[in-house]
């Protein structure tokens, strides 16, 4: 949970208020719980969106990042993904150098396993927006891993 | 699936190395103690407490069987009256234990049905003139009320021999509620408010009769059913 909240805030204090509040929270509304889901993906549910939340109040909206970085990345070609060595660290590193909508999304995607709709509908965009945002995110992510590398 | 995402899922565990501070557990700790707080003195009640929380309930009960015989006025009075020369000679004439309970389980039946239409002439009655002629009224009902408890007690003592345990259990049942009735009658020269308490009385008397009358009936159904078996036993012999 914390790592997760940390992948996505990128901010360890940030995180640690986030799990204190998503843990209050979640034990105070036991009762909203209906067993739909494990447990465990309930709380960790709780745990993201309070994430997001806690991101956009730092005002780093997802759209702004969109805008920002629309012209750099999509110009560029990514590195070749099987050319590069790839390390734990590195990844780690290079996700947290990320704007905060491409990590948002490149984290619940890859690390979280939400597929495409369900990040989509835990971010409040369109599966197409959701898509492009993760390609975008991913071949940065590799240019930083690439920098990171070389 | 790139290799990237391949990587990732393979190396899942390895992402989450980080721990937080352990100062949040602590915080989480301090936010949730409001809360544990109150269920330990939930517990703590509920522990030490078990005597005295069946004190109160059997306070409340009775509290509660006190405040609606005191309230619901025993209005049966003047149809009371009526009803009870009807009934007493039946069980004082009819020998048979048999028929003397559902005789009497009509009479119960009908003492109740006219309470809530005689209530609203008693409540015009409060008049002090009246007051005394209310309590004589109802000693003479009480009387009556007496009576019939004790005939049908006497009644009840026949079964006895044949089924001393049910006997036992039914007695305790009724003198449960006799008691109640002598603290009442107990309280009657202190209690300023002497019309309540003799309405309470009453009530418990009326209680007392359709508590024995409920068990005649049950006796009178056993009998009934032992008869049957006798006889069938009878016939197949």
């Amino acid at each position: 949970m914390y790592n997760t909240s940390l992948r996505i805030v990128n901010h360890t204090g940030d995180a640690e208020d986030v799990m204190q509040e998503a843990f209050t929270d979640a034990f105070r509304s036991l009762e909203d719980f209906h067993y739909k889901s494990t447990f465990g993906a309930w709380l960790k549910r709780i745990v993201i969106n309070k994430s997001i939340n806690q991101l956009r109040k730092r005002k780093m909206d997802l759209i702004d990042i969109e805008k920002t970085n629309i012209g750099n990345v999509a110009e560029e070609d990514g590195p070749n993904e099987e050319e590069l060595q790839l390390k734990i660290e590195d990844i780690k590193k290079a996700v947290a150098l990320l704007p905060n909508g491409y990590r948002t999304v490149l984290t619940l995607y890859l690390f979280e396993g939400y597929d495409q709709e369900e990040v989509a509908e835990i971010l409040g965009v369109s599966h197409a927006t959701v898509r492009t945002q993760y390609m975008r995110a991913k071949k940065k992510l590799l240019q930083y891993i690439k920098l990171g590398v070389l | 699936m790139s290799r990237l995402e391949q990587f990732v899922r393979d190396h899942r565990e390895d992402f989450d190395g980080e721990e937080p501070d352990n100062k949040i557990w602590e915080k989480i700790r301090m936010e949730m103690t409001p809360q544990k707080k109150k269920q330990g003195v939930l517990v703590r009640l509920g522990r030490a407490g078990w005597a005295a929380a069946a004190a109160a309930a059997v306070l409340v009960a009775v509290g509660s069987v006190w405040y609606f015989t005191s309230r619901t006025p025993a209005a049966a009075p003047s149809v009371v009256i009526r009803q009870i020369p009807d009934t007493t000679p039946a069980v004082a004439t009819t020998g048979g234990s048999e028929i003397k309970p559902a005789a009497t389980v009509d009479s119960s039946k009908t003492v109740n049905q006219p309470t809530i239409a005689s209530i609203r002439p008693k409540e015009k009655n409060e008049s002090p003139a009246k007051v005394e002629q209310v309590e004589n009224s109802m000693d003479e009902e009480m009387y009556h009320y007496a009576r019939l408890v004790e005939i049908k007690q006497t009644q009840l003592k026949a079964i006895e021999k044949d089924e001393p345990l049910l006997y036992r259990q039914f007695a305790a049942d009724v003198n449960k509620l006799d008691s109640v009735y002598h603290s009442l009658q107990s309280q009657l020269p202190k209690n300023p408010n002497r019309e309540q308490l003799l309405e309470a009385m009453l009530q418990n008397l009326q209680l007392q009769m359709g508590l024995l009358n409920h068990q005649l009936d049950i006796i009178k159904q056993i009998n009934h059913s032992k008869k049957t078996a006798y006889e069938e036993a009878h016939k197949t012999a």
